[in-house]
């Protein structure tokens, strides 16, 4: 599985390996519609290779579906060339990346 | 530096010329008074010596030879010193010519100086190019922050479509469990026909009417089995058209950031690449311009340096009256041999005594001055002089 997710309290993680592209749109919805819009967010990115603007998509519809402005999403273990991805897109204002 | 050693050469050159004429004058005045001495009356310390030399005197042939020595060599003190007055207005003239060409080019090399100061310091200053790159540059990033707000903003909304696109097609495939329910109750209700024809053909002819309806309701049931057929081939249509719906979806979406990030990272180079070169360029500018100051600085001091000319010409000045003095004297002594040769001219003689005593009254003070003032303008840096 390229996606897991594991709900501990309010906290909900999801856990992304490989390619974080198109092909784990349906997935990744799965793995984060169950959850409250309230919850935690975790999106640990630690065995995440490679995002493309399609990922960066489902993070944005991630954030929709938490609240929008009041939605609580922290991304983390973000190698290099990911954080720059999210930076360029500006998305450090958006999520709290680590 | 190349106007300084200039400068120093011609300097060296003139003083070389100052000190030939300060030897040839010493020269001059050294030959005058050994032969004024020589020609003096002697004091009558050596009585003997001098009624013999008279004696010899006397005689008319030694005297005459004497007579013709004494002005041919009069004549070559003379023609001596007229040359060295000739020469020394030539050296004159001749340092007068240099210092005003070495002025005048002072003078160019100051203008020149201060226009490539002034064009260097419009360059610090006007700074356009500089402006429209940077502008350039902060289009250029801005051009691709726009790029990457659409390509998000595009891909949000796609993968908004493909969820809508996912829910529809999980609908789809709702329509076809239903649709195996409405083939499920066909089946059935044929069966149910079938199961009614046998019946009433065991019924006989009572149950003729009722075959009638058994075979109308096979009839429906096949059809109704037609139907759900063709929504389940529509059905599937609607699906293929929604996976490819889905493959332009992903294709519009997966775009890789990678190039923007690149761009971004070249746009970035460049722009610290061009402020690097800037300051560069600020600072070798800035550095030319102190040079050009320095050198309008030297060249100035080169200018003040060369007022010396007014220094040698009133040297040359003194060196003029000085020889028109050594001629003066030179006169008084010949007039004096001639007359203690000839009584006759005797009263003549003693006037020229009278005025050669007043002339050495009158010649101190000025050869004293002359004295002073060499010695106060030995140096070139000491009192105010002005710029030419």
């Amino acid at each position: 599985m390229a996606i897991s997710s594991v709900s501990e309290g309010n906290k909900h993680i999801i856990k992304i390996d490989g390619r974080f592209d198109f092909s784990l749109q349906s997935e990744f919805r799965q793995a984060y519609e169950p959850a409250a819009a309230s919850s935690h967010f975790v999106i640990d990115f630690g065995g995440a290779e490679y995002i493309d603007s399609s990922a960066l998509g489902m993070l944005l519809l991630l954030r929709d579906h938490a609240g929008g402005d009041s939605a609580n999403i922290e991304i983390i273990h973000c190698r290099n060339e990911i954080k720059n991805i999210l930076e360029i897109s500006n998305f450090q204002k958006l999520f709290k990346i680590s | 530096m190349r106007q300084l050693s200039l400068v120093t050469i011609l300097s060296v050159i003139l003083i070389g010329l100052g000190l030939w004429l300060v030897g040839l004058m010493t020269a001059v005045l050294v030959t005058v008074t050994v032969l004024i001495w020589r020609f003096l009356p002697q004091a009558s310390t050596e009585q003997t010596a001098e009624a013999d030399i008279v004696a010899t005197l006397e005689q008319p042939e030694f005297s005459d030879n004497v007579h013709e020595m004494h002005d041919e060599a009069f004549n070559h003190l003379r023609e001596q010193l007229q040359f060295i007055r000739t020469e020394s207005d030539q050296v004159n003239q001749l340092v007068q010519n240099a210092i005003s060409q070495l002025t005048a080019s002072f003078h160019g090399l100051n203008t020149h100086s201060a226009q490539q100061s002034d064009m260097l310091h419009s360059l610090v200053n006007q700074g356009e190019g500089e402006q429209s790159f940077s502008a350039f540059i902060a289009e250029t990033e801005e051009l691709l922050t726009y790029f990457v707000d659409s390509v998000v903003a595009t891909s949000k909304d796609s993968m908004y479509l493909m969820h809508r696109l996912d829910d529809m097609s999980s609908k789809v495939n709702g329509v076809f469990s239903l649709l195996g329910d409405v083939r499920e109750i066909a089946s059935q209700t044929n069966l149910l026909a079938l199961n009614a024809a046998i019946e009433a053909a065991r019924a006989g002819e009572a149950g003729r009417g009722f075959a009638v309806v058994a075979d109308e309701v096979r009839k429906l049931s096949r059809k109704s089995d037609d139907f759900s057929e063709e929504i389940n081939a529509t059905t599937l249509d609607i699906k293929e058209a929604l996976e490819s719906a889905a493959a332009v979806i992903n294709r519009i979406v997966s775009a890789d950031m990678s190039v923007a990030i690149n761009s971004k990272q070249k746009v970035s180079d460049m722009s610290s690449a061009m402020a690097t070169m800037n300051s560069k360029t600020t600072k070798v500018i800035e550095e030319t311009g102190d040079v050009s100051d320095q050198i309008t600085t030297m060249v100035n001091q080169a200018v003040t340096s060369l007022q010396f000319e007014d220094m040698s010409t009133q040297l040359s000045a003194h060196i003029t009256k000085r020889i028109d003095a050594v001629v003066q004297l030179a006169e008084m002594v010949d007039l004096a041999n001639v007359a203690r040769m000839n009584n006759d001219k005797f009263n003549e003689y003693r006037q020229s005594l009278t005025n050669l005593e007043s002339s050495l009254e009158e010649l101190k003070p000025k050869i004293e001055s002359v004295e002073h003032q060499a010695v106060t303008q030995k140096d070139l840096d000491s009192g105010n002089v002005e710029l030419f």
